[in-house]
């Protein structure tokens, strides 16, 4: 692994984690949802300071060179973490719905016990 | 029989008084219930003023999330039959009777516009046509009119639409139930009028989307629910 491609992981991997604590300083992102991007940012910053983890598994699954695995091995986390992404967001919409239905059910109700009353 | 004409509505002002009159001073044997689909017109002060009975959603949730809301108000209050009826004045509640006989033996039944007249040649009618086939080809059942929003639902549908996370009143739920929770569906014959005012939500991008959804769901993810 070349040294400059050491240091873009190692830069990426500080700016990563600057990002990561501004955000949940400010309190737009909770810490469990930190939690991934602070491991993966870990990660980065690993593989730049040891390199040799990324060398053995490259050899070791037959990559030509370590920044194909490297390639690979983001591409696949990514792919991970978008299918994650889009479920949380179904579950979200899910949950919205549900508690305008039943907010706007509750209002009728409501003004439908009032209206008996009087 | 007690029965709730869901009447979904996303802005619908030049029309939803022209129908819930009609209906109300028609039909007053029928309870109704306007979901208003956070709509940005003035479907809610219309509602408001002329103390329509409402269901007010506060943010848009499409036509399947607003006819849910309506289906959970029905199950809370004990309905045994929920009718999906149009704010723009399509459907035609002289068929109304029609429809809730029906349910006596089936679980939801379809208002139809080709029982016993045939379609005509459009591209609305191929895609219904498309989608008469995939449910044909998956559940063995024939349904000449899947795309109708004509529809009365029974107990057993209601508790089941008014829970689920993908159970909107389209063809694809139509088949899922039929399918896997063998659920019986059947058709009876009705007119449709011109719509009153408004647009139809129907143009080449939202059809094409809307069939690819359809194939997908009856061809692929049935399978998997």
């Amino acid at each position: 692994m070349s040294l400059a491609l050491r240091i873009l992981l190692f830069l990426g991997a500080i700016a990563l984690f600057v990002f990561l604590m501004r955000s949940v300083r400010k309190a737009n992102m909770r810490i469990e949802d930190s939690l991934f991007w602070i491991v993966l940012s870990a990660v980065i910053l690993l593989l730049s300071v040891v390199p040799d983890i990324a060398t053995t598994l490259s050899d070791a699954f037959g990559f030509i060179a370590p920044v194909n695995f490297i390639f690979l091995l983001f591409i696949f986390i990514l792919l991970v973490k978008g299918y994650l992404t889009s479920k949380r967001i179904s579950e979200l919409d899910l949950k919205i719905k549900e508690l305008t239905q039943q907010l706007a059910i509750d209002k009728l109700n409501h003004h439908e016990r009032e209206e008996r009353e009087d | 029989m007690k029965a709730l004409l869901v009447i979904p509505a996303y802005n619908e002002e030049e029309c939803i008084e022209t129908v819930i009159d009609e209906l109300t001073s028609s039909y007053p044997e029928y309870d109704y219930v306007v979901v208003n689909d956070g709509s940005a017109d003035a479907t809610a002060d219309i509602c408001r003023r002329r103390q329509y009975r409402f269901i007010d959603l506060p943010i848009n949730l499409g036509l399947a999330g607003a006819f849910q809301a309506g289906v959970k108000y029905a199950k809370q209050h004990d309905y045994d039959c929920v009718i999906q009826f149009d704010a723009d004045g399509q459907h035609r509640a002289e068929y109304l009777p029609a429809l809730i006989e029906g349910l006596a033996d089936s679980d939801i039944v379809i208002g139809s516009r080709f029982v016993d007249k045939p379609k005509p040649r459009s591209m609305r009618m191929l895609g219904s046509n498309l989608i008469a086939a995939m449910i044909k080809i998956t559940t063995g059942k024939t349904i000449k009119d899947p795309t109708s929003g004509m529809r009365a639902y029974g107990q057993r549908a209601i508790s089941m639409l008014a829970s689920g996370p993908n159970l909107g009143p389209e063809p694809d739920t139509l088949a899922y139930l039929i399918k896997k929770k063998g659920v019986t569906v059947s058709e009876v014959p009705v007119n449709m009028s011109e719509r009153l005012a408004g647009e139809s939500y129907l143009n080449v991008k939202s059809s094409t989307k809307y069939m690819f959804r359809m194939a997908i769901s009856v061809m692929l993810i049935q399978f998997f629910r």
